[in-house]
């Protein structure tokens, strides 16, 4: 026991196993792409040949990509910013054990494990532009009635709003988890000192959550960055490209245009851009992080 | 509660309800009609006669207790490496001071940032000359850390004041004490919710076991699912395939719905 | 602090847990009865079996993947030495995906079932069917399904499931209307039938069609245009002219006069909602695949005839698809030569009826069609005669190893033109031909 406790005590055999496959599975995909990314690889005939970075230059050449970029940017910030501050409403009104309170949360979050294809055929079906409900509910309130997905003007609300639903109950879920853990005694000594409702949520219950919504807010802004498949069942990228998100547009490349070299090029600065936009994050609310 | 809050409560309920429980009746209601129905533009909410000869059909058709086994074992050796894998990192990097502690930290989370479609060309390549191709190890031993866990820990056991460890190490309470009888029941909510998580994106995940196995000994229910979907546009029969999609959610769905009354339920700061 | 006997009882579990997974995972594959498909060449003979790797479009356990995985199992158990091995790699586009990270691996299968008009980027991995297939199968292919099959002039693509555009016609409809039974020739002709068999009172609409996810239908209507999708050695485009608009024009013209159903005013998958006002009779023609044949026949209470897909300017032309199968180059000899033998073996008679029989793909053989068996089924099924028939008359598919990329793009141009029937046709095709000539001159 003894020395399973020296062992344990060690941090760097504590992490060990995680460096190691983190090493293996990712890093070295990464180096991969580093380098297949200044190649011009034809996988069918074999060939290679180093091209500097002449797929770098394509890439910022390529009018497609900027649009992509600037697609995916007002996704991440629509479905970071909406889905995070509805999760928190929902979720300060669902944290109690009570039945309806679980059932509510259940239904939430049955888009996640819903399979994609039912999930896409219902949103079809309801934003389909002749007999859709969210057509009927427009009109119902005397709103001019939009396209949705057939359209170049609506397709990326289209596809945010889907993203928004699916990804609100996995949200609402974690900060239920993270108001779970803030110990009982703090709300029952702030009822003694008589604070009232909003004090207690904005005094208490934000600052003792705020590691859950840093963590949240960071890893969401990770996931809608990477969003694929949403992109790929609902729209394909379309209209001309007015829904087309990075990681898909780099798929593409790489699967229907067969251009590994580029689409290499396209992850690398994709991974660049990711990091840079979280390390920003995490700087800059790591400090206001409330931990105990 | 006051009368307005309880209205809005009861309001915001309803909203949420009707919002979300559609895509799940939509499944349900599909998977009991008749092929006709099935394809019926726009749909009638429920079937005429409930087919549940659907399930019966598709039960048989994708072999069901074969790739159901098959993702049983999967998905839970992955759960538990990523316990054995995720915990003792996560319990590192939160409470212990070693250097290039954040430069690990960093590594760790490189994962996040990489999208399977970009990454999965390397692996297969990995995983190929590994000779893991058709094996459970392609399935499993690649994804059994997860950045995603690692930080979600982390940020759990960042949140237990320190003062209960030194009080533990007082007692003389070993290392693997404090972290199985301390850190984990404090943290419980947080890793009930990370498994959970790993269990059913393993669960319904297509995309790894299709790029990583050939043979149909190892693959797993949703691969079973998917090929359903017909290659041909038009001839998918949708009510058998969103029978075989309940029968791939319910287990999921039942351990969600158990899990999420474990996390409500757990006790809170038990420790005194 | 006091022992927890739940936890350590969890521990105990996680243990034990641990132990008999990694156990069971000792023996992956001894659980496979159900399949079929035998594996582990670790049986003690004396002779090593040739090991083929099938790599397919269909899971191997289900539908049109179980008739295919019988076919191997009946070829493995005439064939002790060799042991052909199938394997689903999920659709058209997952076995190209996954060709894509074996020939990085470096470990590609022997056979693939790749989509018809692939053979533009396969082609240099290829190999040379003529010296592993017997020449009497070769030439005993209906000539109209090889026609995208050979690479200058040498035979590397075996068909394999197969099928064309035919125009279905609601045969009550078509007769109550006065119109001549044999249905339409031309694309002309079809818009007086849509016009006469439409009926708003009814809600019946004369026609629909629509492009398909990879536009076949359109490259399909642009051939029989007289029109070209790039020309020969896949360098230019050759759809940017009247010939490439035309059909867009006919149909925008067909959903503006309301005498065709426009599938793409729906999100709705754009198959099944044709399909299924067909079957209610509400759409009289419907333009779509030899392969719903089957669903169309058996589920309508009326008389469903079919017609060759129209033409404009006297010849007809139109598209085949499907996959054909390729033996990677590669492999070893004696592997090349095993999955040689298993190509003869599917173009068997037996297997070639059969399998057309059960799935409505067309058959690929002429001496199949001369079968007692496959001659009483088309008599009593004679649509399906009408699209054999009209095989004299397929096109080559475009040769360009980008053609998935330029399909996928196309789609999105010719979807737009009938989302939104006020776009100009010709402005569309010119914009959809630019975007696929960037395709091709960026990936040289």
């Amino acid at each position: 026991m003894c020395m399973v406790n020296k062992i344990i005590r060690n941090p760097y055999i504590l992490i060990a196993p995680a460096i190691i496959l983190v090493s293996v599975f990712s890093l070295y995909p990464i180096l991969f792409a580093v380098r297949v990314s200044f190649m011009n690889w034809d996988t069918v005939l074999g060939t290679k040949e180093y091209v500097g970075f002449k797929n770098y230059i394509n890439i910022f050449k390529d009018p497609v990509f900027w649009m992509v970029l600037r697609n995916t940017l007002i996704f991440a910030f629509f479905t970071v910013v909406i889905g995070i501050v509805l999760a928190f409403v929902i979720g300060i009104f669902l944290q109690k054990n009570r039945l309806s309170d679980n059932l509510v949360q259940s239904i939430i979050f049955t888009p996640n494990i819903l399979s994609a294809v039912s999930v896409t055929v219902m949103w079809m079906w309801l934003m389909d532009p002749n007999v859709g409900i969210l057509n009927f509910v427009l009109k119902w309130f005397g709103l001019p009635t939009l396209k949705w997905m057939m359209s170049p003007e609506t397709s990326l609300m289209s596809i945010i709003i889907v993203s928004i639903w699916k990804g609100l109950g996995y949200n609402v879920m974690i900060v239920i988890a993270g108001l779970q853990s803030i110990p009982r005694y703090i709300y029952e000594a702030a009822k003694l000192d008589k604070a009232g409702r909003w004090t207690t949520l904005f005094r208490i219950t934000l600052p003792l959550l705020s590691p859950t919504l840093f963590f949240l807010l960071i890893t969401s802004i990770i996931s809608s960055f990477s969003a694929f498949d949403v992109v790929s069942l609902m729209t394909k990228g379309g209209p001309e490209n007015s829904s087309n998100l990075i990681v898909y547009w780099i798929y593409q490349i790489g699967f229907l245009q067969f251009n590994i070299g580029k689409a290499s090029a396209g992850s690398i600065l994709f991974m660049i851009m990711v990091s840079i936009i979280a390390v920003i994050n995490y700087a800059f609310f790591n400090k206001k992080v409330h931990y105990q | 509660m006051s009368y307005a809050a309880k209205v809005l409560r009861i309001l915001l309920l309803i909203t949420l309800v009707l919002v979300f429980v559609f895509p799940f009746i939509w499944m349900l209601s599909t998977s009991l009609k008749t092929y006709l129905e099935s394809i019926k533009f726009p749909p009638d909410f429920l079937p005429k006669a409930p087919q549940f000869v659907n399930y019966s059909k598709t039960y048989v058709r994708i072999h069901f207790l074969h790739y159901a086994m098959n993702s049983v074992i999967v998905t839970f050796s992955i759960v538990l490496g990523q316990l054995l894998v995720c915990i003792p990192a996560a319990y590192a990097f939160a409470k212990k001071k070693f250097r290039f502690a954040g430069l690990f930290f960093a590594l760790v989370l490189v994962d996040l940032v990489l999208p399977a479609q970009v990454s999965f060309v390397p692996i297969y390549v990995l995983v190929s000359d590994f000779g893991w191709l058709d094996t459970y190890w392609a399935m499993i031993i690649p994804f059994i850390y997860s950045s995603f866990a690692i930080f979600f820990m982390t940020q759990a056991f960042k949140q237990i004041p320190d003062e209960l460890l030194d009080a533990a190490r007082m007692d003389k309470a070993t290392e693997l004490q404090i972290i199985v009888q301390l850190m984990l029941p404090i943290a419980k909510p947080f890793v009930l919710t990370a498994m959970l998580f790993t269990c059913i994106s393993k669960w319904n995940d297509y995309f790894w076991p299709l790029i990583l196995t050939n043979s149909e000994s190892v693959r797993t229910l949703p691969m079973s699912v998917k090929g359903m979907i017909s290659d041909t546009p038009g001839l998918t029969q949708w009510n058998e395939l969103m029978a075989g999609n309940m029968m791939l959610i319910i287990p999921i769905l039942v351990l969600y719905i158990a899990a999420n009354r474990f996390i409500k339920n757990a006790f809170v700061y038990g420790i005194k | 602090m006091k022992i927890n006997l739940k936890n350590a009882v969890a521990m105990g579990l996680l243990a034990t847990v641990i132990g008999v997974t990694g156990c069971s995972k000792e023996s992956p594959s001894t659980d496979n009865s159900q399949d079929g498909a035998a594996q582990n060449a670790s049986a003690p003979e004396a002779k090593e079996k040739v090991k083929v790797d099938f790599w397919s479009i269909w899971d191997p356990s289900q539908g049109n993947g179980k008739l295919m995985a019988d076919a191997v199992k009946k070829f493995n158990d005439a064939n002790p030495d060799v042991e052909v091995v199938m394997s689903g790699q999920g659709g058209y586009d997952g076995v190209a995906e996954k060709l894509e990270a074996a020939l990085v691996a470096k470990n590609t299968p022997v056979i693939a079932q790749i989509e018809e008009s692939f053979l533009g980027r396969y082609n240099p991995i290829a190999a040379d069917l003529s010296k592993y297939m017997s020449q009497s199968t070769i030439d005993n292919y209906i000539e109209g399904l090889t026609r995208s099959s050979f690479a200058d002039g040498v035979f590397k693509a075996a068909p394999m499931n197969r099928s064309t555009p035919i125009l279905y016609m609601n045969a009550d409809l078509v007769k109550a209307a006065g119109l001549d039974p044999a249905g339409p020739k031309t694309w002309t002709e079809l818009q007086e039938y849509a016009k006469k068999l439409t009926d708003p009172a009814k809600g019946i609409y004369g026609f629909s069609g629509y492009w398909d996810s990879d536009a076949w239908y359109w490259e399909s209507a642009v051939y029989s245009y007289g029109g070209e999708m790039v020309n020969k050695d896949g360098s230019q485009v050759a759809f940017d002219n009247e010939k490439g608009s035309s059909i867009v024009k006919l149909f925008q013209d067909m959903i503006k006069d309301k005498t065709m159903l426009n599938a793409y005013s729906a999100q709705e998958n754009q198959s099944d909602l044709i399909k299924q006002n067909f079957l209610d009779g509400k759409v009289a023609m419907d333009f779509d695949s030899i392969g719903s044949m089957g669903q169309l026949i058996n589920n309508t209470k009326f008389n469903v005839s079919v017609a060759y897909q129209p033409q404009e300017g006297g010849k007809n032309s139109m598209v085949t698809g499907g996959a054909n199968a390729i033996i990677i180059d590669k492999a070893t000899e004696e592997q090349k030569k095993a999955a040689g033998k298993f190509l003869d073996f599917l173009s068997q008679d037996e297997n070639v009826v059969s399998f057309f029989e059960q799935t409505g793909y067309l058959p690929t053989t002429k001496s199949a069609l001369e079968t007692p068996e496959l001659k009483k089924w088309l008599q009593e099924k004679p649509q399906f005669k009408v699209a054999i028939d009209q095989l004299q008359f397929a096109h080559s598919r475009p040769w360009s190893k980008n053609w998935k990329a330029i399909y996928t793009s196309n789609v999105e141009f010719m979807k737009s033109a009938l989302i939104d029937t006020s776009k100009d046709p010709k402005q569309v095709v010119h914009d959809a031909a630019v975007a696929a000539q960037k395709i091709i001159d960026e990936n040289k």
